[in-house]
């Protein structure tokens, strides 16, 4: 999975791209940390390049909207689709997260 | 770099079936390379366990595809994407099979990786310290040969109708007999859940350790 950081006023943006995994558990620890109270009061996940994700990314997703909740971080999931919007819709995630188009 | 592949052992006429082609590099290019070429099965060299080594014996032997790698290059190669592609190519599948079958096959071969060759439960959802102890664990199993050097197969085989693909890992084995053998759609794990929702049959043998898919085609 690929990460790329853009920070605007209180807002954190990251764009995530290709396949989102269990082989991405080290790189995730970037977000869990922004969410976990790194400085943003807003953290967005732009996932309009994101091919796909596994059951372990969505757990991530799920691991770093409790962490965000914790530390009074809003997290937003955004732009997700194909086979990403698929598995969102099946494990009813927008009952959990705040999701944008 | 490509692999070192050990020299074969014996006259070619001490067998009467041809031995396994090994894997000439790793990395997704060179899974790829593998399924594409004639026999359409590769083993990673240094992988050596008899039961790994059958299963791929019995896809190839049925004219199907097999690989057979340790869980390391398992999960560092994009497996389950490599071995959707090429099982797409040769029978033609539409996108949506693809799709599910990469999904599912995906959600198989990280349970095989992670409960089965790592021995690792999946992270809780209870604190980051819990999640990075959880990730630096895999990183260290991962390459710890004891655990990431375990074999890891994927093996597909296929009639007009149906796709069977079964995934076999030589871990312990990480389901209850209980689970292993009764309808487990209520059976705890996203993962799981998601295989059931996808394939249309499902059948776990071992504990868990070997996981048969069949997808209509």
């Amino acid at each position: 999975m690929d990460i790329r950081e853009d920070k605007s006023g209180d807002t954190t943006t990251y764009r995530l791209g290709g396949r989102f995994t269990f082989a991405d558990h080290a790189a995730f620890r970037t977000i869990l940390g922004a969410v976990g109270g790194g400085g943003a009061r807003q953290v967005v996940l732009d996932l309009g390049q994101l091919e796909f994700i596994d059951s372990a990314g969505m757990g991530m997703l799920l691991l770093g909207n409790d962490t965000a909740a914790k530390a009074g971080v809003a997290l937003v999931l955004k732009g997700a689709q194909g086979q990403v919007q698929r598995l969102f819709v099946g494990q009813k995630f927008s009952a959990v997260f705040r999701i944008e188009d | 770099m490509p692999f070192k592949a050990p020299s074969p052992s014996g006259p070619p006429e001490a067998s009467l079936v041809s031995p396994l082609p090994f894997l000439a590099e790793p990395g997704a290019g060179g899974l790829a390379a593998a399924l594409e070429g004639p026999g359409c099965c590769a083993v990673e060299p240094g992988v050596d366990d008899e039961i790994a080594l059958a299963e791929v014996t019995a896809a190839r032997a049925a004219g199907g595809m097999a690989l057979a790698v340790t869980a390391h290059q398992a999960i560092g190669s994009d497996l389950a994407f490599v071995f959707t592609s090429a099982l797409a190519r040769r029978l033609g599948l539409a996108a949506e099979r693809t799709d599910a079958i990469a999904t599912a096959l995906q959600e198989a071969l990280a349970n095989a990786v992670m409960h089965g060759s790592l021995e690792m439960s999946g992270f809780s959802r209870e604190s980051t310290d819990a999640f990075l102890h959880f990730s630096e664990t895999a990183t260290a199993r991962l390459a710890d040969p004891a655990f990431g050097g375990r074999a890891v197969v994927v093996a597909a085989r296929w009639t007009a109708a149906d796709i069977e693909i079964a995934v076999l890992d030589r871990g312990r084995g990480y389901l209850s007999e209980d689970l292993a053998s009764r309808p487990w759609r209520e059976a705890s794990g996203r993962g799981l859940t998601i295989i059931a929702d996808l394939a249309d049959q499902v059948s776990f043998s071992a504990r868990g350790s070997r996981i048969a898919m069949r997808f209509h085609r």
